[in-house]
């Protein structure tokens, strides 16, 4: 089996999964096959490219740059990895949890292309192409959005769909501008001609449009309000995903095309804002965590404060910085998630997550306190679990650049983090239980429970993972190797 | 045959941008419309404008008189992908104005 096979069949098997499901009325079986299958192609690309080599998809045979190209190097891979991960864990959570209308409203076809639409995101090597999967992406977001019942629901959806519509209009017009400007959209053509005319300061306000536009879809503040309207009114299960996937997309397209497109003499344009928003991101974020009195809310707020933290790692555009933001992704994307389904135990458990309304699930479930302590301690940077590696490669990132500003707010940020989850833990799960409380089925547990685990086994062989996404840094920080496998390595315009 | 492209192009995003700022539904359906159009001329412009210029090669014809075919390529997918949002924001209308 050559790689290329495997991105085939990263991007083929979740049309079947819906096709499939759509096919049989609903029924969500082929939709978890596919995106298991999905998966197992995804686990095998991150081991082919384990040793920094790239790999090529030409549709059709036409090269590179006239033709469609789908590209997966380290860091493309890792992303496929996690995020079908979060995607197969959402879908059983949502077979197991979510009512009866969600299957005949066709939720599960859905997913299963908005699993397509990141696949298709992380996989693309072009910049249209990776306009075009957005839009797959974000229309299946809409259409699930649009499934939740309720007027609070509706007004978070039109928000939703009015905000990511117009950051779709500016990424368009600047990849419009782009073209215009360089005759080429491959990204791998356009960094080889970034890199031979250093000076094109004229491309700036076009990069300045798609910097918006990322950032809006990343959620940095301040273009990031629209994430705590939205997320909340989300089931669990569904919210488990978008917190998971959506944002991360964002920020890939920021790594990819800013960290590695456009870089020209070891920088890209519009660092130093990219610098700034992140400080802002992070605290604003972690702020607003605090002040807020429902478990979806606080945990919606902390998705912002941690996209800080990862846009960090670019604008600090070190090779140890970049590789703990991969890592930090990595870590975010099963953490995430896995905060989101524990949120649903809760409320299967108690039939609320606001903290005024629960107490006491120590002891009334021990297990579900568990499920929710490993990701939360996680996300707070506590050492041995993931989180503590991703925060502390930050950390001493910024302190060998001897970044003051930006290791005072990792350590705060940090603090401040810990401090919103313990008021998560002393609110809801310590305390004298009071109100009517159900057992939480078997399956949504294990679910959990199974990402928990991989949230220690991360933090554990951190040495490993780690060294996966040095890797993928290396790659971003020096496309050669990407260079080379889409435009050949017999390419006399190679530099 | 630039100035006016240009013009219309600015034209579309103000008042588009009016109507987005307008405040209701439908209002904020028809600003979406008008800035989709206007980023969809951007894109056509962005291969330069020709006049009487097909976007296909002729035998010993030579490449200038060539239109640019892969801006009137993007911007049939832009123009389709606008297409899908416009049915479903109509639809998202319908649905929550019960």
């Amino acid at each position: 089996m050559t790689p290329q096979l495997f991105i085939v069949a990263c991007l083929l098997l979740p049309v079947l999964g819906a096709l499939g499901t759509l096919a049989t009325r609903g029924n969500p079986l082929p939709v978890l096959a596919g995106a298991i299958g999905s998966l197992a192609a995804s686990l095998a690309l991150v081991v082919a490219t384990a040793e920094g080599s790239v790999f090529a998809l030409h549709v059709g045979n036409w090269p590179a740059p006239y033709g469609v190209v789908f590209v997966a190097d380290g860091f493309a891979a890792l992303m496929l990895a996690v995020c079908s991960l979060v995607l197969v864990a959402s879908v059983i959570f949502s077979i197991k949890t979510l009512s009866p209308r969600y299957r005949r409203r066709h939720l599960f076809a859905l997913l299963s292309t908005l699993g397509l639409g990141a696949n298709g995101a992380f996989l693309t090597g072009d910049l249209f192409n990776l306009y075009v999967w957005f839009e797959v992406l974000l229309l299946s977001s809409f259409a699930i959005m649009a499934m939740v019942p309720g007027g609070r629901a509706h007004q978070a959806t039109w928000r939703y769909v009015v905000i990511n519509l117009v950051a779709s209009l500016l990424f368009l017009v600047a990849a419009g501008l782009i073209y215009g400007k360089t005759g080429t959209l491959n990204f791998a053509d356009l960094h080889r001609l970034f890199r031979a005319t250093p000076h094109s300061f004229l491309i700036e306000s076009s990069t300045a449009l798609l910097f918006g536009a990322f950032a809006i879809k990343a959620a940095l503040i301040p273009l990031a309000f629209w994430l705590p309207k939205a997320y909340p009114v989300l089931p669990p299960a569904l919210s488990a995903l978008f917190a998971a996937l959506l944002t991360k997309i964002g920020l890939y397209a920021l790594f990819r095309v800013f960290g590695m497109v456009l870089v020209v003499n070891g920088t890209f344009p519009h660092r130093e804002i990219l610098f700034w928003l992140a400080i802002v991101t992070m605290t604003g974020g972690v702020l607003g965590a605090v002040a807020q009195n429902d478990m979806r809310r606080i945990l919606s707020f902390h998705i912002i404060s941690q996209v800080g933290y990862m846009a960090l790692a670019l604008a600090l555009f070190t090779p140890l910085a970049l590789a703990g933001g991969i890592f930090y992704l990595v870590h975010h994307i099963v953490v995430k998630g896995n905060l989101f389904l524990v949120t649903g135990l809760v409320e299967q458990h108690r039939g609320s997550s606001r903290l005024d309304e629960i107490s006491g699930i120590v002891r009334t479930s021990p297990l579900v306190a568990l499920l929710f302590a490993v990701p939360a301690l996680s996300l707070a940077g506590l050492p041995p679990l993931s989180g503590f590696f991703a925060k502390f490669s930050l950390l001493m990132a910024s302190l060998s650049l001897q970044d003051g500003i930006a290791a005072v707010a990792i350590a705060l940020v940090g603090l401040l983090t810990i401090y919103s989850m313990l008021k998560i833990w002393a609110a809801a799960f310590w305390g004298e239980p009071f109100g009517e409380y159900c057992p939480t089925k078997g399956v949504p547990l294990a679910t959990s429970a199974a990402l928990g685990l991989i949230t220690i086994v991360l933090g554990l062989a951190s040495g490993p993972v780690f060294a996966l996404a040095k890797h993928a840094a290396a790659g971003l920080l020096d496309p050669q190797a990407y260079l080379e496998a889409v435009l050949g390595s017999g390419n006399p315009d190679i530099p | 045959m630039e100035l006016l492209v240009a013009a219309t192009i600015g034209l579309l995003v103000a008042a588009g941008l009016y109507r987005l700022l307008g405040g209701c539904r439908v209002d904020l359906i028809i600003g979406l419309i008008l800035l989709s159009q206007a980023a969809n001329l951007v894109i056509l412009a962005s291969g330069g404008l020709k006049s009487n210029a097909a976007p296909l090669v002729g035998r010993g014809q030579s490449l200038e008189t060539l239109a640019d075919p892969l801006p009137q390529a993007l911007v049939l997918t832009a123009i389709v992908i606008g297409f899908g949002i416009l049915a479903f924001l109509l639809t998202l209308l319908i649905r929550s104005s019960k």
